[in-house]
Parts: C-alpha cells; sequence; structure tokens
C-alpha cells in the first residue's frame, strides 16, 4: 500500500496522513466523548439536560462557524502553524474542563475555546492538507483521515466510559487532554510539511521524470494542471454551480446526521425498542461507517466522485425511508445497515470534489464553508425535529422530512460536472507527470 | 498519577444507569477489568505515535536526512 519513490523512500504524504488520522482519533475523542460526562457531570452540579445541551449545542454552532476562518488562515499560513496552535488550546482547555466547578466555566471552555480549537484541529483544516499531497489517491487518503473520527467513536468513547469507571470523570478529561498535547502535538509539530513540493517530491509519491527538477520553485504557484473553475479568490467559487451544489448537498448532510444524532435514543424508545437492540444497531452502523467511508473513498479514486456522492444520498434516503416506514426491528436495522454505509463517506467525496474542481489555493476556506453550511443544516434540523415532535408527537415526520431532503442532495451532486470542471479530468493524472507534477502543486 | 490524583477531591460516582449500560454493551464482546480495558485502549493510542516516529526516524536515517 505504501507507495515509495524512485530511490525507495517511503512517500511523505503517508506520515502526513498517519499524523492526520491521529489528530482524527484523539481530537474527536475529546467530543465524541462528551456523551459519557453528561451524567457523571450532571449528578455532581446537579445540571439539568437542557443546560448541558445548550453547552453542546453552542459547541457545535461555534464550531461551525469558525470552520471557513480557520480555513483562511490555513490558507493564509500553513497548515503546521494553525494545527499545532490549536491542538495545544484543545489539549489544555480541555484538561481544563476536569476544573469545572460551574456551569458558565463549562459553556466556556467547552462550548467557545475547545469548539475554535476543534475547527482548526479537525476536518475541513485536516482535510485540506491531506488534499495537498494526493491527486491520484486523494479519495482514499481522505477516507483514511475520515476514518480517525470513526475510530474515536468506536474506540475513545468506550475508552473515556471504562476510565470514568476506573477513576473519574476529572481525570478522564485530563487523560483525554493529555493525549492531545503529548502525543498529537508533537507529531504533528515534527511532521507535518505544507505540500510534496517542501521535501522534494511529487503528489502521491509518484516519480519524477527523468532530468526534472522536483525541488520547490516559485514557479509552482499556477499551472497547466490549474482546474477550469481554479479562483485566486475564495468568493470567486461562488460564482460558479458546483460550489453551491456541493453546500447544498452538505447542507443536508447536516441535517440528516445530526438529526439522528439527537434523536435516535428518544427515537428508539418511543417505538419500543430495547436499548440492547437500539445500541447494537447503533454499533453495527459505527462499524459500517469505518468501513463504508474506506471503500467508496478507494472506489471513488476508480470511477469518480459525483456519482457515487449522489448514490451514498441515495443510500441515506433509503435508510431514512425503512426506519420510518419499515415497522419493527427490520426498520432499524435495515436504517443501521445503510446510514452505516453511507454515512461518513460523504465528507471526504465532498472535500475531494472541492479540491478537485476549485484547486488548492483556497482549499482550506471552501472545506470551511461547506463544513459551515453542514454544520447550520444540523442545528437547523435538531431544532425543527424538537419542535415537530412537540407538535405531532412523533419522530417519523421530522425524519421523513430529512428523508425527503436527501433526494435533492441526491440529485444536486448527480448534477456536478464533474468531466468538465475536476482536475482528473483535464489531464492524464494517471500518466506521466506534468509540469505541475513535478512540483507537487497545481496552485 | 500523583499529579493526576490532584484532581480527583472532586470524585463522584457515574451514572449507573448510562454507565452500566454503556459497559454491559462492552462486555457483552469483552468482558475485561474496566482498568485493563484503559490500559489496553490508552496502549494503542501510545503506540500509534511511538510506530509513526519510529518509522519515520528509520525512513529519514536510511537516506541520510538525519
Amino acid at each position: 500500500m505504501v507507495t515509495k519513490m524512485a530511490n525507495d523512500r517511503i512517500f511523505y504524504g503517508w506520515f502526513v496522513l498517519v499524523v492526520c488520522f491521529f489528530i482524527q482519533l484523539v481530537g474527536s475523542g475529546t467530543r465524541v466523548g462528551l456523551g459519557v460526562f453528561v451524567l457523571p457531570m450532571s449528578a455532581e452540579f446537579d445540571w439539568d439536560r437542557t443546560t448541558i445541551s445548550l453547552a453542546m449545542a453552542i459547541g457545535i454552532l461555534v464550531g461551525g462557524a469558525v470552520q471557513p476562518f480557520m480555513g483562511y488562515t490555513f490558507d493564509k499560513f500553513g497548515s503546521r502553524q494553525i494545527i499545532c496552535w490549536c491542538l495545544l488550546v484543545l489539549g489544555a482547555s480541555t484538561i481544563l474542563l476536569s476544573l469545572t466547578p460551574n456551569i458558565l466555566y463549562f459553556i466556556v471552555v467547552y462550548g467557545f475555546v475547545m469548539a475554535i480549537a476543534v475547527g482548526g484541529s479537525s476536518g475541513p483544516v485536516l482535510q485540506s492538507l491531506v488534499s495537498k499531497w494526493f491527486l491520484k489517491k486523494r479519495g482514499l487518503a481522505l477516507s483514511i483521515s475520515m476514518g480517525g473520527m470513526a475510530c474515536a467513536t468506536l474506540f475513545m468513547m468506550p475508552f473515556a466510559t471504562y476510565m470514568i469507571l476506573a477513576t473519574d470523570w476529572r481525570t478522564t478529561w485530563v487523560v483525554l487532554g493529555s493525549f492531545v498535547i503529548f502525543l498529537a502535538l508533537p507529531l504533528a509539530f515534527f511532521i507535518i510539511k505544507e505540500t510534496p513540493a517542501s521535501v522534494g517530491q511529487l503528489f502521491d509519491g509518484r516519480k519524477a521524470q527523468a532530468g526534472s527538477d522536483n525541488s520547490d520553485s516559485s514557479a509552482n504557484t499556477r499551472s497547466d494542471m490549474t482546474p477550469p473553475l481554479y479562483t485566486e479568490r475564495w468568493t470567486q467559487s461562488f460564482n460558479s454551480a458546483p460550489m453551491w451544489q456541493l453546500s447544498g448537498g452538505f447542507f443536508v448532510c447536516g441535517v440528516t446526521t445530526l438529526v439522528i444524532g439527537s434523536h435516535y435514543v428518544p427515537f428508539a424508545i418511543d417505538r419500543g425498542f430495547s436499548p440492547e437492540e437500539a445500541s447494537w444497531a447503533f454499533g453495527v452502523m459505527g462499524l459500517l461507517n469505518f468501513f463504508g467511508v474506506l471503500v467508496v473513498g478507494a472506489i471513488s479514486d476508480k470511477l469518480g466522485r459525483k456519482n457515487l456522492l449522489g448514490l451514498m444520498y441515495a443510500i441515506r434516503a433509503l435508510a431514512f425511508g425503512c426506519i420510518v416506514l419499515v415497522p419493527g426491528t427490520m426498520g432499524l436495522w435495515l436504517f443501521a445497515i445503510f446510514a452505516g454505509i453511507s454515512w461518513l463517506s460523504t465528507p471526504p467525496l465532498t472535500s475531494a470534489l472541492t479540491a478537485d474542481i476549485y484547486g488548492l489555493k483556497n482549499i482550506g476556506t471552501l472545506n470551511g464553508l461547506v463544513t459551515f453550511s453542514h454544520q447550520i443544516g444540523g442545528a437547523l434540523a435538531v431544532l425543527g425535529a424538537g419542535i415537530l415532535y412537540d407538535m405531532v408527537g412523533g419522530y417519523e415526520i421530522p425524519f421523513g422530512i430529512a428523508g425527503i431532503t436527501l433526494v435533492g442532495a441526491t440529485l444536486v451532486s448527480l448534477m456536478v460536472n464533474e468531466k468538465k470542471y475536476s482536475i482528473r479530468y483535464q489531464a492524464d493524472v494517471t500518466g506521466p507527470p506534468m509540469a505541475s507534477q513535478t512540483t507537487g502543486s497545481y496552485d | 498519577m500523583l499529579i493526576l490524583s490532584a484532581f480527583r477531591h472532586h470524585t463522584e460516582p457515574g451514572d449507573p444507569v448510562l454507565l452500566g449500560w454503556l459497559v454491559d454493551r462492552i462486555n457483552s464482546l469483552v468482558d475485561l477489568d474496566p482498568m485493563v480495558f484503559v490500559i489496553a485502549i490508552g496502549a494503542v493510542v501510545v503506540v500509534i505515535p511511538i510506530v509513526t516516529v519510529i518509522v519515520f526516524l528509520y525512513d529519514r536515517l536510511q537516506h541520510g536526512k538525519i
């Protein structure tokens, strides 16, 4: 699997990818673990569920709102600076949660400080960095990076649970924060580099043509591999359809993932599923998330991305159809299987398409904006589902509406004109490297 | 652990319902003492960066970059 250069050096991009995977693992671990902390902390401080949910909601909104700014900073100052600073703040603020004396402190640290730090050391920024190292294998690389988030749910949440049992919630926050500061931060600081050109390599670790100069040069800012919709400024991207199509699809992604994340347990209870059935179905869904994202990413490098993206939204629509229309546990299991396959597959496909279509110069900002649309959709859906539940007394209508929005996401994804706009179809990226590839950059 | 113990003065047991539910779920797969589980996953988390650094340094040494 490891791509090697002509002189058998391991492609540096794989090291960057492992670092991104690890940052996702321990960084997301500080966030996905919150559910485990809710009740012990509520019990100690006598908080009600609404109060702690407020901190979570603020965290979601702040985290989404800072993404474009973090992306812009990434584009302006480079990845290592922003990732390292944000990891330092994330680790420190996670440790500071162990000193929580009241809800205000918790809201400030978790809802604001941590959320901002996560914005600079998570999905969009890391995916932008990975996009700078991979071209032909971009789908697979982004999927592996995203797999760190799936592993965080699979491993870090049980870890936090058992850590609380073995010690207490304060010690657990300290350990989770220490993973970030003492493991992820040094790894990022010493290994992350900006582009293949900065270490004298090419995209994907490909071999240079004999006699070509693959060292960094000032001539690597524009090239004949510039995608047709390449933008000098990020604002220009909104003049073209793909940015709206990708943002629109990802808005629906946010609607559907966060509505389930927030309302799945009450829905399962309403339907009369036992906790064991509901948790097993959710566990199977988590496992399928991990394998689904890897397989879909790898396939997208061979078959193109927009059709797969549309297919993933269609499969997720099917999942929502099953949970609403198919009665009993069969509906629950069909939902778990279909949703599991498609749940985490859409972010890497969307990021890869964004980089393929708009180039790498503003990739951080663009990924941040697309992710922001995801968070807006999620926040509106969580709120809307709660209001609708109160009005109609069930989750069938809100989940049904979410499923219908997925049909729209499927259609707009299929309408992305990938062959016209993607860099993958502008040059023979599987053939000998072009001039720009010898510099490892096409922005 | 001495440093960490400073943070333990507010120790409160976790909610028995939530934690019991999660632990039962994991125990149905692997029945382990909580601390064994913590050490096992913690070791995996620690090993990933260590192995990465070893391979990274080995690669750099092999090619005279260090």
